[in-house]
């Protein structure tokens, strides 16, 4: 058992792990999550120079940002902290480091799905809720995105709500962010080069194969929508299983976490140098 | 101990290691030598687990190398021909990794780095080759293992710091340790290494101490030519050749000509050794 889990151990292989991706990705991290403090400063010097008005970025743009320094994050995060595994000299090195595989998973999963999303989105959103606080021009704090929003719900009918709504909750895309990441961190550990690009062509083979097995049935409710002109949109979404489309967004992401992690785990356990 | 029984292994169709068979025993430093592609590497790689063997078996003290479990791990270290380059301080390097082997020593690698002439305050990536090279050695010593497994050690190496490694293998190796090290550069580690292991394509020539090779090979250093000189050279200041020891007469062992001498008669020499 203790060849599997050792706490202590793993305690000691967790913090010197953490110590080594903070020197392979400190300054990256930061730059990424201090991207809302630098959009801000940009703003408010290209006013003052170009309109002589002081006036910080919107909620709407600076949400934008915050979701498109995500998107770096998830791409070039894990490559950057664990790409190093699949080359020989340094993967050699790691793989003789004396803790078990699953420590060395266990260590890996933690890092880029946990303490690295959350240690951004603290550094993001803290910095953007300061800005806000020291800045009424910026309006209000992104983390409030969901009530700004919240006027147009009035406008979608229930039917539709109780479906998508929960879509609709920024916290709700956590556990598609932690997929994305294990995906890309899965890509990072089995190529050897190239790797973001060779699990972006992936993902899109991928989505091809199951948009061609999800064809009949998308096709089956367009003969339903175009038999019954008269249906109304609530009715199509109360009489059809996109009417759980919450669950399935739910499931098909847990789905994404065990496949991803499950694989991460079989390759750290046979990979060879 | 290590123990080898009919290890096969191929990189797809092409095979590299056939049927080879021996035993490690502890406390020895065992010269692990071979022409290019003989396999040496491999085999170093297949012993500490980064490879799965394809036919046979390797059993180091009970445990399965490929399983990598940590209490196998932590009795050995592998130092690879080439070392990677890490964004950190040497001496951090070995606080923050030293931690995962139980007898590691952290004043031991300061006083091999010392030996060295290598400053443990550098960025590791920012080293030379040869200073890289001599951080991870210094490392490899300092963790006390049972196994240190070393592929050709000395390369990169400038000429005092041979002459360095030389001390701080024979200074700083315990005595129940074994250390395998794979090399083609013989004389960086000839006096260093006993017993002696030459590799061929598929099979092991050799694998005997300097004092059995002493008993059945005569080395002998005078300038009179005799035909029944199994390998012959000419060397600095006169010549070298190489006869079945008959008349059991000590001499020094010289492990080119040993190399040379057996690659030139296979067959002969591990007739020889085989007795």
């Amino acid at each position: 058992m203790k060849d599997i889990f050792d706490i202590k151990r793993f305690g000691k292989y967790f913090a010197s792990d953490f110590m080594a991706s903070i020197s392979r990705y400190g300054l990256s991290f930061l730059l990424i999550s201090l991207m809302g403090l630098i959009i801000y400063a940009g703003t408010v010097i290209m006013g003052l120079l170009f309109n002589g008005t002081w006036g910080g970025p919107s909620i709407y743009f600076r949400t934008a940002t915050f979701a498109i320094c995500i998107a770096v994050l998830v791409l070039t995060m894990p490559a950057k902290i664990y790409g190093h595994i699949t080359e020989k000299r340094a993967g050699s090195t790691w793989l003789m480091i004396p803790a078990s595989t699953f420590e060395k998973f266990l260590s890996m999963i933690l890092i880029c799905g946990i303490v690295v999303p959350a240690m951004f989105t603290c550094v993001y959103l803290g910095t953007d809720a300061l800005l806000c606080i020291m800045d009424k021009t910026c309006e209000t704090s992104i983390c409030h995105i969901g009530k700004e929003i919240a006027g147009y719900r009035s406008e979608i009918p229930e039917e539709v709500m109780s479906a998508v709504g929960g879509l609709m909750n920024p916290l709700s895309y956590i556990d598609d962010m932690i997929g994305s990441i294990l995906i890309f961190l899965l890509g990072a550990i089995c190529f050897k080069n190239a790797k973001v690009v060779k699990t972006i062509l992936f993902l899109i083979v991928l989505s091809m194969a199951l948009s061609i097995i999800g064809t009949p049935f998308m096709y089956s409710y367009m003969e339903t929508l175009a038999n019954n002109p008269a249906m109304t949109l609530e009715e199509f979404f109360s009489d059809s299983w996109l009417g759980n489309l919450s669950l399935i967004d739910t499931v098909s992401d847990i789905a994404v976490i065990v496949i991803a992690t499950s694989g991460i785990f079989f390759r750290l356990k046979t990979i060879k140098h | 101990m290590i123990k080898i029984e009919n290890l096969g292994f191929s990189y797809g169709e092409k095979p590299v290691l056939k049927n080879i068979t021996m035993t490690l025993e502890e406390g020895k430093i065992y010269g692990l030598l071979g022409e290019n592609g003989v396999g040496k590497t491999t085999l170093l790689t297949l012993l500490c687990g980064l490879k799965n063997v394809k036919t046979g078996s390797i059993d180091v003290d009970g445990h399965v190398p490929y399983k990598r479990e940590p209490s196998f791990l932590s009795d050995l270290y592998y130092l690879s021909d080439e070392v990677p380059e890490v964004n950190m301080k040497a001496t951090d390097y070995a606080k923050n990794y030293g931690k995962f082997w139980e007898k590691f020593e952290i004043s031991k690698f300061h006083e091999i780095m010392g030996i060295f002439e290598n400053d443990p305050e550098q960025k590791m990536n920012r080293m030379s080759f040869g200073q890289l090279k001599k951080t991870y050695i210094s490392f490899a010593l300092a963790c006390n293992c049972k196994y240190i497994f070393m592929d050709e050690p000395t390369n990169g190496l400038d000429i005092p710091s041979k002459a360095q490694f030389r001390k701080a293998v024979t200074r700083y190796t315990s005595e129940d340790s074994t250390l395998l090290i794979s090399t083609h550069q013989v004389r960086d580690l000839e006096n260093i290494i006993d017993p002696i292991i030459i590799l061929d394509r598929q099979d092991v020539l050799l694998n005997a101490s300097i004092a059995e090779i002493s008993e059945k090979l005569y080395f002998d250093y005078s300038n009179e030519r005799k035909d029944s000189a199994l390998y012959s050279e000419m060397i600095p200041g006169g010549s070298i050749q190489v006869y079945p020891n008959t008349s059991c007469e000590e001499s020094k062992v010289n492990i080119e000509a040993l190399f040379n001498t057996v690659h030139l008669h296979k067959e002969l020499v591990k007739g020889i050794f085989s007795k």
